[in-house]
């Protein structure tokens, strides 16, 4: 088990290979989160490597009595949201129809059956999830993303998100409510089989 | 993000949890332990939608990058930029501060050497007369200036005028302005100017 503090420690000292380490620790969390709030690969890819390059020349301030994740996760949730206000003042992209054509009553893509689920389809199930949740998300605001994203996703608290998007906890909470809104509204146009399962229950 | 607790949940208790977790009221270690039962447990899941469907993308807070089975290659070349970036930010590290400040700004260098080369252009292509400006006006010389009245004949000295003023090619000086009354003279006066360079104190 890599102990994140030492790791942390030494490449505050600029040890490059420690670096690596922490790199290889945080890229699965620091991409997933510039993916959900940006829904491209590429562009998640580019953030979080600029992510990391940043926090190579400013990780001398980081005091070890804060928690790590939450100061890092600020830099990374900053770029993407730039990232993403300046990808919306170019033409915007429609969001897409969505090719599937579920049947009524079908059982909704992304929903694990009853039946104990293999690796394989749990897999699929994420992958699914992720198209349905980029579609619907397109909506939103950066701020608006980004708040759901942690708080929904992540399970970020939402003093901590206020922390990471230098706001008031009041602005996250009307960001998650702006937010959850307008995703239910999506979903239900756009994927009413998830509300008919709802109903069912 | 963060440790999370293991099978510190089980459908019962998540059950029990199920209405404070919906309204958010379900401290943070607690509602982790939850989340990982509910995103691994197709009953407690399908509970948790039903009542919120937006809770069907929690699961995508254990999302790989990659498509399935694409395994760790998809990280391949991740550290190479970074290393490479790493090392552009040390060779800048090691710039003074305003280099580095411009240097990170190739737009604005740019715009100064555009800046630069007009302005050189401008400068020389000008004749050199037009960069010197109009003449000043001649100072008119009064009569009987430059003898002061003689003490004796009761010229009555008034206060001195000092400007400092600049010249059109932008030197500066000063000029001292002293005028005298002439007792019985009507309204006559006689007026010594000094104009001096500025670098010299009278």
């Amino acid at each position: 088990m890599v102990d994140e503090r030492s790791l942390i420690r030494r490449a505050q000292q600029k040890d490059l290979e420690a670096f690596e380490q922490l790199v290889r620790l945080k890229r699965e969390s620091a991409f997933r989160v510039a993916f959900n709030i940006v829904g491209d690969e590429d562009d998640a890819e580019d953030i979080a490597q600029v992510a990391f390059i940043k926090l190579w020349s400013s990780l001398r301030q980081f005091n070890e009595n804060q928690r790590f994740d939450p100061w890092f996760f600020r830099i990374v949730v900053n770029l993407a949201i730039d990232h993403l206000r300046v990808r919306r003042r170019g033409p915007q992209a429609l969001p897409e129809e969505r090719q599937d054509d579920a049947a009524p009553g079908a059982q909704p893509a992304g929903v694990p059956s009853a039946d104990p689920a293999s690796q394989a389809d749990v897999e699929l199930m994420r992958v699914e999830l992720r198209k349905v949740f980029n579609d619907i998300a397109r909506r939103l605001t950066p701020q608006q993303r980004a708040a759901f994203t942690l708080r929904e996703i992540e399970g970020v608290p939402t003093e901590e998100i206020a922390r990471i998007m230098s706001t008031r906890q009041s602005t996250v909470r009307n960001h998650l409510m702006s937010a959850r809104r307008a995703l239910q509204e999506e979903l239900r146009r756009r994927y009413p089989e998830y509300f008919r399962m709802k109903e069912r229950g | 993000m963060g440790g999370v607790p293991t099978d510190l949940f089980d459908c019962a208790r998540v059950n029990s949890y199920l209405e404070a977790y919906l309204l958010d009221r379900v401290p943070p270690p607690e509602r982790r332990g939850m989340r990982l039962h509910i995103h691994r447990c197709p009953a407690c899941f399908a509970k948790v939608t039903a009542r919120d469907p937006l809770q069907l993308f929690a699961p995508l807070a254990d999302q790989k990058r990659g498509e399935p089975g694409s395994g760790p290659q998809v990280w391949e070349s991740f550290w190479d930029d970074i290393a490479e970036g790493v090392r552009k930010e040390e060779s800048l590290g090691a710039m003074p501060r305003l280099v580095r400040w411009v240097s990170a700004r190739p737009a604005l260098l740019a715009a100064a050497a555009a800046a630069v080369i007009v302005a050189v252009g401008v400068v020389w292509l000008r004749p050199a007369g037009e960069l010197r400006g109009p003449e000043p006006p001649a100072i008119p010389v009064m009569a009987g200036a430059g003898v002061p009245p003689a003490p004796e004949s009761g010229g009555m000295p008034l206060p001195p005028v000092v400007e400092a003023v600049r010249t059109p090619d932008a030197r500066p000086v000063t000029v001292y302005s002293m005028a005298y009354e002439v007792p019985g003279a009507g309204s006559t006066q006689a007026q010594l100017v000094l104009i001096v360079d500025g670098g010299l104190e009278l």
